[in-house]
């Protein structure tokens, strides 16, 4: 590290950050970070900001608890939490006591159940076989899991089902292959067949069929075939990929095609729209409003809304489910944006408290998708108001739902006319949303 | 010039709060684990601020921090069992509070104190006080909220708390330099939204 003289200090020193964090962090362990800051303004003038911030932490904590609400604290706590001396927790290997006691019980209850086997009619090891009970093993040894110890195989009538067999057919497990129902006969010629223009074919009728039962099928049966799925694979793998090819692997809904399509789009980003329009006709595929949501971080933040907009009702449940669940700001904010184009009233009481949340950015995007909902929720948030944290937030997203509304709690704001015709307009942006916030923020009262 | 050689000193570690027991005596430990109100008092009492300032930075209400602080004791006391003793007291309880804190509906049972960026009803700060303080507080409090809910944390109990990165990043489920470097991008974000208020 070079030392950066006063004089010829540059206006943004390379070394600030590493420079102002070891002297924050302590005494720095070797030299060159003093020698560095010795001569340089610009680590100098940084590194009293950084302890005039953390002086600022520090005393913005603000006091402790007092006595009495200390001892309320302490109270309330060992009466709800501990109405019990709290066990000790048990050693790992058990006293040689306890494993006396184990093995007497474990003797007993083996020599009741010998007595009890024994005196039952025909029991006991040498006991002939009654009709009945000779029946088991003949039984067993037709059933093709012949194998098993004979004792074990219950006659038919009572025998559970299992996942073997009823009819002759084997049934699938989880872990087997997916097996090529008859049914979907097509497919599974169409996933045979070697590559060329049966490829195409493919890729054809999973493009070309979105909508319907069978095209439903179609799609199910390619999720579940992996060969169908690397083969789609490899197709998006071509410089250019086919628009066949990108529309079939964006319907199918397969998570590794997922990924494919997200790699793909990262580098091609003009290849979105056509990802998400290929999506737009499908009632249910699996991972759409995620994949929507990840393509919104490679293109512009507006380009996906018409999409989000079209999707079924349930998308607005996943979106809130998803915000709730991730932790991801970013995905999170994606949520929150995702909610306000669909302005759909069912968000509303996540939106409302999502307000409250300690993120402003977050809050910020919550009151921007309440600001475009439809005027008859206007009720709806004018009750949410006084119960509010970031009421601000909350009277400005009212201004954009129905300005009328708000205007109650505005009425000695004395904002000019200028203001008042910015709040009345709604529509708001994000930018837009916030400078209406602080509009409301000093000059409202919230008194009804 | 007099500029030259100022400030070089490291941050002395007399400026960081002092740890309340931060290795308590395994005596009081057994005692607290078999139940015993009185070392739970004699423990878990001077951690008390250190738990109110992180509720009060997590939840950015007091109503809420004082619901945050209260569900934490309630859950350290059942779960007291599960304190070996070996770690700090203080981050143990930090640990509950910060998993708490993501689920407020579990915590939450008053409605919000005060409003940050809403100071006519219940003003944040005293009418009193300095403006430009009041100013400076405002920003700081608006810059913190803008970073992610990791970074905020980190900067907190860094900045506040003055835990060490390890600590910080077994609390936030992530490694020492990763902590590391959240702190850093926290404060750089705070500054840069602070500006010139940050200048003295």
């Amino acid at each position: 590290m070079t030392g950066q003289f006063l004089d010829d200090s540059p206006a943004h020193c390379p070394h600030l950050g590493e420079v102002v964090a070891a002297f924050l962090d302590g005494a720095p362990r070797d030299t060159a970070p003093t020698e560095h800051l010795r001569g340089c303004r610009d680590c100098q003038r940084d590194l009293g900001r950084a302890r005039r911030l953390d002086a600022l932490l520090a005393s913005q904590a603000g006091p402790g608890p007092d006595e009495a609400q200390a001892e309320r604290w302490m109270t309330q706590a060992l009466r709800a939490g501990a109405p019990a001396p709290l066990p000790e927790v048990p050693l790992a290997r058990p006293g040689n006591r306890a494993r006396f006691a184990a093995a007497v019980a474990l003797a007993l209850c083996t020599g009741i159940g010998l007595g009890t086997w024994l005196e039952q009619p025909g029991g006991g090891p040498t006991a002939p076989a009654s009709n009945e009970t000779a029946a088991v093993p003949r039984a067993a040894s037709e059933h093709p899991t012949s194998g098993r110890s004979p004792a074990l195989v219950l006659p038919n009538r009572t025998r559970p089902r299992t996942p073997d067999t009823r009819d002759g057919t084997p049934r699938r497990s989880r872990t087997e292959p997916a097996p090529e129902p008859s049914r979907d006969r097509v497919v599974a010629e169409l996933v045979r067949s070697r590559r060329g223009s049966d490829q195409d074919l493919l890729h054809s009728q999973l493009a070309t069929a979105a909508e319907g039962p069978e095209a439903e099928a179609l799609r199910r049966t390619v999720r579940e075939c992996e060969p169908a799925v690397r083969r789609l694979m490899h197709a998006l793998q071509q410089r250019p990929p086919s628009h066949l090819a990108l529309v079939a692997a964006a319907r199918v809904g397969h998570p590794k095609l997922d990924e494919a399509l997200l790699r793909l789009t990262r580098r091609q980003p003009e290849l979105i729209d056509t990802v998400a329009a290929a999506m737009r006709p499908l009632d249910h595929r699996p991972g759409r409003t995620v994949l929507l949501l990840e393509l919104c971080g490679h293109c512009e933040p507006d380009t996906l809304a018409d999409y989000f907009r079209r999707l079924g009702g349930e998308a607005t449940a996943e979106l809130v489910k998803i915000a709730r669940r991730t932790k991801h700001a970013t995905l999170r904010r994606r949520c929150l944006h995702a909610l306000a184009w669909r302005c759909d009233a069912s968000a509303i009481p996540f939106l409302l408290e999502w307000i409250d949340c300690p993120s402003l950015d977050e809050a910020l995007a919550a009151a921007h998708a309440l600001s475009h909902l439809p005027a008859i929720h206007a009720d709806k948030l004018a009750k949410a108001l006084p119960r509010a944290r970031r009421r601000s937030l909350l009277l400005a997203a009212l201004c954009g739902v129905h300005f009328e509304r708000a205007a109650r709690h505005l009425r000695q704001a004395e904002l000019t006319d200028e203001e008042l015709d910015f709040l009345r307009g709604g529509a708001f942006s994000p930018p837009q949303l916030e400078i209406a916030a602080r509009l409301c923020r000093r000059r409202s009262t919230f008194a009804d | 010039m007099d500029s030259r050689g100022k400030g070089l000193e490291p941050t002395p570690p007399a400026t960081r709060p002092t740890l309340p027991q931060d290795t308590p005596d395994p005596e009081l430990v057994a005692r607290l684990r078999s139940g015993d109100p009185g070392a739970f008092q004699l423990l878990v009492r001077p951690v008390l601020p250190s738990l109110l300032r992180l509720a009060r930075r997590l939840t950015g209400d007091p109503h809420w921090a004082d619901d945050l602080v209260q569900e934490t004791l309630v859950r350290a006391v059942r779960s007291i069992a599960s304190f070996r003793g070996d770690a700090s007291l203080r981050t143990w309880l930090f640990r509950i509070q910060l998993r708490l804190a993501a689920q407020p509906q579990r915590w939450r049972r008053t409605d919000p104190a005060t409003a940050l960026l809403d100071p006519p009803d219940v003003p944040a700060h005293p009418p009193e006080d300095d403006p430009r303080a009041r100013e400076l507080a405002e920003r700081l409090d608006e810059a913190m909220e803008r970073l992610t809910p990791r970074q905020r944390t980190a900067l907190h109990l860094r900045a506040v708390e003055g835990l060490d990165y390890r600590a910080i990043g077994a609390l936030l489920d992530t490694t020492a330099g990763a902590a590391r470097m959240l702190v850093l991008a926290a404060r750089r974000q705070v500054m840069q939204r602070m500006g010139r208020h940050l200048l003295p």
